[in-house]
């Protein structure tokens, strides 16, 4: 579906990430393939350095450390936030809701609107729909909206499909009304019918974590996981997105009528290098513009990588100036959606280590 | 346009090897596992038009098996 917002901006972006930088070449020795397919698959991807939690770290840590960053640096008053939107697929709780952890640790007024959002690599888009409604409401001047996942913590140290590109991080994206009005295109699309190419089996009420889903498994290619751990049809999601997105930007900018040239920057969840330059090739971009050095950085963080994507490339442009950019992401659900928007100026945008331990 | 030659030298651009032949037994590649297959699919599609999953290599012996499994998909 085609959605459209009015007088909507982001006012302000932070990205947390853990500070213990882990190598690619250090976890070959875990994966039960040849250490050279393994540095093919380094090569291929764009698997280098990721960043991941140590220990019991929660997504309200991650989310805690930035919003407390952003009142000590006086970017945020703890009374202007009138609305908390977090969007996980690592919640603390099955209940209660992350949102409410967060405001209740950090001490947030009464007089305000919490929710979560279960969505994972859609995440941001999903999160900026639900912030830009929220700003109907004229009680509601400032959204905050947390996409925060510590996914590392599910996935399979000896899953090679999936632990190699796995990152942790917490991003905070400020949500107001601008002056702005020209119109903010947008779209949506969802098939839960294919929902089970990405997923964890186990630890939710229909299938409890037990001893039982807890032991590792071996599938067909070596790799070991459990129930208990995010599990991922890679060649189904590939196809999923090579043969989804690429419409979707293409019916998305006619609807704003903008043409690629248009666009200063595509910035897509990063996934891995390879499916991004796949997807550039497929659409006729110049990889210029569609940044896909995340995963080599910081690991796929899921809803995160835009934010993190934005935070790493555009943080010198978007303190100053403004970029027309298209933003798309697309995964669990299976979800797709993407927007054509103004970013920047920006009050701030920075990219912050949470430390080793808990704080 | 499926052209037999060119299908070869691209599985054998994908592979790192000098010459794939029509009788070449795909899992005996070194280089033949799921990155390989990814790398498959994606070159299917582009050069193709055809979408592809893991699973329909599977059971595919030869080089020649998979030129032939995908002339039957584009039905030629």
């Amino acid at each position: 579906m085609n959605l459209t917002f009015h007088n909507r901006a982001i006012t302000g972006l932070l990205v947390v990430v853990p500070s213990h930088e882990r190598k690619f070449v250090d976890e070959m020795a875990n994966f039960n393939f040849p250490p050279a397919r393994s540095l093919k698959l380094k090569q291929v991807m764009g698997y280098d350095t990721h960043r991941l939690v140590d220990g019991p770290v929660c997504a309200s840590d991650l989310a805690g450390r930035g919003l407390r960053h952003l009142f000590k640096n006086r970017a945020l008053q703890r009374e202007d936030i009138d609305a908390l939107v977090v969007v996980t697929q690592s919640p603390d709780y099955l209940m209660p809701p992350t949102s409410s952890i967060i405001q209740g640790c950090l001490g947030l007024k009464q007089d305000m609107f919490c929710m979560d959002i279960s969505q994972g690599c859609a995440g941001f888009l999903m999160g900026l729909y639900q912030a830009f409604l929220l700003l109907d409401q004229p009680a509601i001047r400032k959204v905050v909206l947390v996409n925060v996942d510590v996914l590392s913590r599910r996935v399979s140290k000896q899953d090679r499909n999936s632990y190699p590109l796995i990152g942790d991080a917490a991003s905070i994206a400020i949500v107001e009304r601008s002056d702005d009005p020209s119109p903010i295109h947008a779209s949506l699309k969802m098939d839960g019918s294919r929902s089970r190419a990405l997923m964890i089996p186990a630890g939710g009420f229909k299938e409890p974590s037990t001893p039982e889903t807890a032991v590792l498994e071996e599938d067909s290619e070596g790799n070991l996981r459990a129930r208990d751990h995010l599990r991922m049809d890679g060649s189904a999601v590939f196809n999923f997105v090579q043969v989804e997105v690429p419409p979707m930007i293409e019916a998305l900018l006619r609807t704003a009528g903008a043409t690629r040239e248009e666009v200063d920057y595509f910035l897509f969840h990063q996934p891995n290098r390879f499916m991004l330059q796949k997807l550039a090739e497929a659409m006729n971009v110049p990889e210029a513009k569609m940044p896909n050095n995340v995963v080599e950085h910081y690991g796929n963080s899921s809803g995160v990588t835009i934010p993190v994507a934005i935070a790493h490339n555009l943080r010198e442009r978007l303190m100053t100036g403004t970029v027309r950019a298209c933003l798309a992401g697309f995964g669990v659900g299976l979800t797709w959606a993407s927007m054509l928007m103004k970013l920047g100026p920006l009050r701030f945008c920075d990219l912050i280590d949470f430390p080793e331990t808990v704080c | 346009m499926l052209t037999i030659e060119s299908f070869y030298s691209e599985l054998a651009a994908i592979m790192e090897v000098d010459e794939v032949l029509p009788e070449s037994v795909l899992s005996e590649f070194i280089e033949w596992d799921s990155l390989t297959v990814l790398s498959v699919i994606a070159m299917v599609h582009k050069q193709h038009g055809l979408r592809l999953h893991a699973s329909d290599l599977k059971g595919l012996e030869t080089a020649q098996d998979l030129c032939r499994f995908i002339e039957d998909r584009r039905g030629n």
